[in-house]
Formats: C-alpha cells, structure tokens, sequence
C-alpha cells in the first residue's frame, strides 16, 4: 500500500514538523537568547574593516553578541530615533547635536578621528595638485566645471562634503554635479568610469585604490577631519533598549584597551583611525 | 418485496436556471436492482451523485426505517453505504493492491484484516495476477473491474453504476454481468444507469425512466 | 576585460577553497529560504483547495487578488513590514526587526500568493473523479483532499519549486527587515548587494555564479516535472 500509507505519515510528519517550527520560532524570538546589542554604524566606517577586526574582540572578552547594521549616517541615526537599534556610531558632529538635543541619544564620546581625501583623474585638469586647502580645491573644480560624483545620500562623507561647498560659496551645478545616491565604493568606480573628482574617506580609498586609476590629488587639510562618535540611545524613549549593553560597547571602544586597538589597525600599512578618547 | 433500505424523496435539483429533478422518489431495496435509463444529459448522472451524497441536492427528504429526515442531515450516515462507480473510473496512480485497498484503512480492521481483505478481493474478480501493476496502465476493462473490487470491498449497502457496459467488450461485459449477480446474491441494492438495456435482462428488477425531471416506471419484475 | 576574468578567477576560488564566510551566507540564504517555503506550503495549498472546490461567494474577487499579488515588488512587501515592525509601530514589542524570523516571515508572505495560484492551477487540473471516488469510498473530506494532491504532486511541487526560486532570490525584504547583519541577517542576495557597492566584485560575483547554478537547477527541475505524464491531465 505504497503511495497511500506515505501520505498518512506524511501528514503526521507534518504536524510535528509545524511544532518543531513553532518551538524554533519561540526560541528565536530572543526571549531565550542573550540579549545582542545592535549598533548601526555607517557604511564607510563598516567597510574599512575596523569593526570586523576590532568587535569580535569585544564580543569575546565581555561575552556579547553585537549586531552590526551599516547603513548611511542618515539611516543610522534614523534606526537610533525608532528604537530599532541600542547605540550608533557616526561621523557627522552637526547631525548628532541636533540629534542629542532632540532627545533621541545619551552619553556621547568622541572615539576617534580619520580623514578625507580629495582623488581625480591622473592629469588633473582643475590643477588642484598642491592647493592650500580644501576649499580653495572645490572652487577650482566648480569654477572649471570639472565632473565631481558626490554620496549624495546624507552621509557623514556627504554631509562634510556639503558643508564644504558651502564654505567655499559654491552650488554646484547639475552639468558637472552627479549625485549617485550610492555608497562610498561604488561612487568611487564611477568616478574611475567618469574620470572625475570625488571626494572619499581614507579607508575606502586605500581598499580599493589598487583597482582605480584615480589619484590622490589634495589630503591633509584639518577640514577635511572626520570625527567619530558613538552615542546611546536613549533607554527612558523604549522599553527594552539594550543600554546597558550600548554602555559596555562605548566604555570598551572609549578605554585604553579599546583605543589602542583602534590605534594599531592599518590598512595597506597605513593607520587609518586616531583614538581621540583618551589624550595621552 | 421487503422492507426498503432507503428511501428517497422529493428530490429536487436545479443546475442555472433549468429545474433538473423535480420532485423524485426512489426507493433501494436489499438485494434488488433498478435500472435507470433517459437521455444523455436528463440528469441520470446528477440522481445518482446525489443519493450517493456526492451532490448537493436542492431539496431532498431521506427515510430511515420509516423515519423521514431532511437530506443534509440524514446523508453523513447514510453515505457510509453507499457506493457511486463512474462510467470511467478513475485509477489512484498506484498498484491495484493499492487501490482496491484505499477505503479499508477508514474501517476497523487491523492491518493483517485488510490484508487477507485485499487478497480474498482480489480472487474474487480474479485480478490476483495484475494485483502489484500500475493501474493506470491497465486497460480499461480491467480497470473496471478494479473499480468494482475497490467497491465491492467495502460491502456496501447500495452500488450506484454509472453506464457500468458502455465500451466495453463481449467478454468484459459478460465478466460485469456475472459480477452483478453475484453482488445482487450478496444482498446490494443496486441501481444501474444504462442506454443498453438487453446487457442486463435478468439482473433487473425495475426499470425507471427518467424525463422532464421526474421518474416514469417504465417494467417492473 | 583582464579585470572581469580576474575577477571571475578570484570569484571561483573563493567558491572553492570552501572560504568559510562565503559559504555561511550561502548557507543562510538556504536556511531563511527553505524555512518560509516549509511553513507557508501547507497552508497555502489548503487555501487553492478550498478555492477549487469551495462553493462561497467571492472565489473570483479572492483569486483575482491572488494573481494580482503574484508580481508585488519585494521592496514594496519590504517596506510594508518595516513599517510594521519597527519600534514604534504596531508590531514593535515584538523586536522582530533585522532578525532572521522578520526575514522568513517576510518571504513566507511572498510566496505565498505564488503557491496559492498555482497550486490552485493544479488542483484545478485534476480530475474532479479522484476527490469523488476518494470521497464515495469513504475517505473524510481531509484524507480525499491529500488524495487529490498525490494526483497532482509534480504540479504541486513545481508550484514549490516556482515559489523557492522567487524567495531565494530575492532582496528588497532582506534588505529592509533583515539588515544585512554579518553572520545573522546576510544572505546571498543582501552581500552580493553590499559587496558591490564596496566595489569588491570577486565575493559579489561568486555568490551569483551560486546563485545562477541554483536558478539553472530549479529551471532544469521544472522542466522535467512539466515533462512528466501526471502534470499534463
């Protein structure tokens, strides 16, 4: 009787596997499970590799699990005012005031500082080779109408890349303007595409410069600072925030331990991040 | 005649608009059989699906030992004696074993009952030899007399035939025939739909015709 | 050109040296997948059934819907679920938000107007005798109804195998509810989405070739069950 008895315990199968399935779901459901701390974190910063060396260290030494959402600082920030994460870690000082006086985050703290740099076409027709500073190089890109490809997105990257145009009293125009709305390494391939000016961040400039022809062309401006700090959300907003959690993150990355830590990454041989946490 | 075994009445049926049945009686004695004929598409069809609790009837009334209920309640119990057999059966994709075997896990027996069950079935209709083929791959008239086994298993009180002689050959219909007896002698109340009345001269005990929604005696035996 | 075959190179070596992070996301993907196929199956045939032989009124509104809903953009369904799920919204408390349960829970909706339509297709296809011999011979209503669907079996597991090859492949609700969480949330569609606008094509290009080899099985699948005798009735 093959085919019919196959069907009968099939069927028994089935509920028990639905029960399996409704125990998995209970277990998964995190009343179980130790709690994760969730940090949303920016795109850029998540790409440079830093947190994939330095948080399983973490997690390790004070048994957590840390779930890492990278996102655009906007998003970030965005996942920290719903509730949907417990701390965040952003470059973009003007966003996180707000941010802070609006209620949404507690106890900041600066963690460390990169930069950014200016890249373009190897002939660098603008001639921003050796400019003074910063400013002065996006006026001569503007004044040239030489194509630029921005994040577009709201970004830390973004937001000073903004903030600079304004400094320099420039808006920039649609001919030579491209807002891509796209994340750091993917503006930096059209770049290479569009042979134009971009502006990046160091990290992501030394993963993949080796597969660009775009150049370095202007660094070291003080303008160009990238601070990064790391925020709790604030727990009185949400039942159930993992602030203590959140805490034992900032306590870690902002302690000689973790500062250290962020001192020895390199990327291609070169220090990427500069604790600022702890002043020696 | 004896006591009936059920009775149905004021059967009424409607398919869009057109009034199929209206009003039939038909009553199901133990160990006779009545012969349904009509033109295609009168509604033989329809009358037996619904006595066998296949089909929804508009209205129908059914009595149990002298005691009337309406249809809806009345049909869970009796469906349980009642088989319907399609003009073409339809084979599960399985053996034969298998599908003579299908309606004997919803009884009592025990899986070693059912087995004897099945090989008793089975030489009864002589199918022993093809008991572990594939039904579907049979040809029709055996699949036929599958389709009888798999009732006949069951022992129920009444066998509905849908055209059970249409293309069929001599040997096959004589196969039937003999069938027929033998389930009649078994004590079934068969009711049989059929154009070809002479293929069962001697089986019959009432012959109805059904038209314009009603049923016409037509012989009586 | 040199780069494309560089890093196609690059892209099967990390296939094949079994490179621990690209395997447990492939394998994730299969784990998500294979879950919300599991659960939502059963229920949805039952659904196609009752649509088949229900006899209420609205069959045709409800099957229009269904096939309706059979192209939605996951990104839509994506959205739809965050809004919900989200902290502040009416599902919040349930912290379901970048977890692996949202993500299931996400493609278990998407599949599931696919496995209704189709499965209702096959039942469709089915002759009307098997359910009225399964039913006449004494099967309940249950039991003649998994009758039916051993009938229709192969169209009903092409029906499986059509709603596995559109959740597994996609990524609007992955990314929006799962989060791409390394080792939690990240599946083939939401890395190779990631990895890309990193700018590292290798790992992006690797778990397309695996996810290209799966779409050319479920392809090659379908079209021998649709070869097969029991599908055409």
């Amino acid at each position: 009787m093959m085919n019919i008895n196959i069907v009968i315990r099939f069927d028994k199968f089935l509920v028990k596997k639905y029960l399996l399935w409704f125990l998995f779901f209970y277990l998964n459901s995190g009343i179980i499970q130790a709690e994760p701390i969730r940090l949303a974190t920016t795109t850029s910063t998540d790409n440079s590799g830093l947190l994939q060396e330095i948080i399983p260290y973490f997690e390790q030494k004070t048994r957590n699990v840390v779930h890492v959402l990278s996102v655009g600082t906007g998003h970030a920030l965005r996942l920290g005012q719903d509730g949907n994460v417990d701390v965040v870690l952003v470059h973009a000082p003007n966003a996180e005031m707000h941010w802070l006086e609006a209620g949404y985050g507690v106890n900041r703290r600066s963690v460390m500082v990169n930069d950014f740099v200016i890249l373009g076409p190897k002939n660098d027709p603008a001639g921003i080779r050796g400019e003074r500073n910063a400013v002065k190089t996006l006026q001569k890109i503007a004044r040239g109408k030489h194509i630029f490809v921005s994040r577009g997105d709201d970004s830390g990257t973004h937001k000073k890349e903004m903030a600079l145009w304004k400094k320099a009293r420039m808006t920039p125009s649609v001919t030579w303007y491209r807002e891509t709305g796209q994340g750091m390494g993917r503006v930096l391939q059209m770049a290479d595409e569009l042979n134009a000016y971009t502006i990046s961040d160091r990290a992501t400039w030394l993963v993949l410069r080796s597969k660009l022809s775009l150049k370095l062309l202007f660094e070291g401006d003080p303008e160009l600072h990238n601070i990064y700090s790391i925020i709790a959300v604030n727990p009185s907003r949400y039942p159930g925030i993992n602030y203590m959690g959140a805490m034992s993150l900032i306590a870690w990355l902002t302690s000689v331990d973790g500062q250290n830590k962020i001192r020895k990454f390199k990327l291609d041989g070169q220090s990427l991040f500069f604790p600022t946490a702890i002043l020696d | 005649m004896n006591e009936p075994l059920l009775v149905f009445r004021e059967i009424e049926k409607s398919f869009s608009g057109s009034q199929i049945l209206c009003g039939v009686d038909l009553s199901l004695y133990p160990g006779k059989c009545i012969l349904l004929s009509g033109k295609n598409g009168v509604g033989k069809t329809t009358l037996l699906k619904i006595i066998a609790g296949l089909e929804i009837p508009d209205l129908a009334k059914i009595e149990i030992s002298g005691k009337t209920n309406c249809w809806k309640k009345a049909v869970r119990s009796v469906r349980k004696e009642i088989i319907y057999l399609h003009q073409h059966p339809i084979m599960f994709s399985s053996t034969v074993e298998s599908n003579v075997a299908y309606g004997l896990r919803f009884t009592s027996l025990n899986r070693k009952q059912r087995r004897e069950s099945v090989e008793e079935a089975l030489e009864w209709t002589g199918l022993t030899d093809v008991a572990k083929k594939q039904a579907e791959t049979l040809s029709g008239g055996v699949q036929q007399r599958v389709a009888f086994t798999r009732a006949w298993i069951l022992k129920p009180k009444v066998l509905l035939l849908d055209e059970p002689m249409a293309n069929m050959d001599h040997e096959s219909r004589e196969q039937t025939y003999q069938l027929l007896v033998r389930m009649k002698l078994a004590g079934m109340s068969l009711v049989i739909t059929s154009h070809f009345m002479q293929y069962f001269e001697g089986i019959v005990d009432q012959h109805f015709q059904l038209k314009n929604g009603a049923l016409e005696l037509k012989s009586k035996s | 050109m040199n780069g494309l075959l560089l890093t196609t190179q690059q892209a099967l070596q990390l296939l094949f040296t079994g490179d621990s992070e690209l395997w447990s996301i492939v394998l994730l993907s299969f784990s998500v997948s294979l879950k919300a196929i599991l659960l939502t199956t059963p229920f949805a045939f039952l659904v196609s059934f009752a649509l088949s032989h229900g006899k209420f009124p609205g069959i045709r509104i409800i099957l229009a819907i269904f096939n309706s809903l059979l192209s939605v953009p996951t990104v839509v369904i994506g959205l739809f679920l965050y809004v919900l799920l989200t902290r502040q919204g009416p599902f919040g408390d349930l912290r379901l938000l970048f977890t692996q349960t949202a993500m299931i829970i996400g493609q278990m909706i998407l599949c599931f107007p696919t496995l209704v339509a189709l499965g209702y297709a096959a039942i469709q296809a089915a002759d009307r005798r098997v359910w009225e011999t399964a039913r006449t011979l004494g099967a309940p209503p249950w039991f003649s109804m998994l009758t039916v669907f051993f009938e229709v079996r192969f169209a009903l597991l092409a029906a499986v195998l059509t709603g596995f090859g559109r959740i597994i492949s996609e990524i609007g609700i992955s990314m929006m509810i799962g989060g791409n969480i390394l080792g939690y949330t990240r599946n083939i569609t939401t890395a190779i989405a990631m990895e890309t606008s990193k700018g590292e094509f290798a790992q992006g290009i690797a778990l397309g070739l695996v996810l290209l080899l799966l779409s050319f099985l479920l392809t090659a699948l379908l079209s021998y069950l649709q070869g097969h005798k029991e599908f055409t009735t």
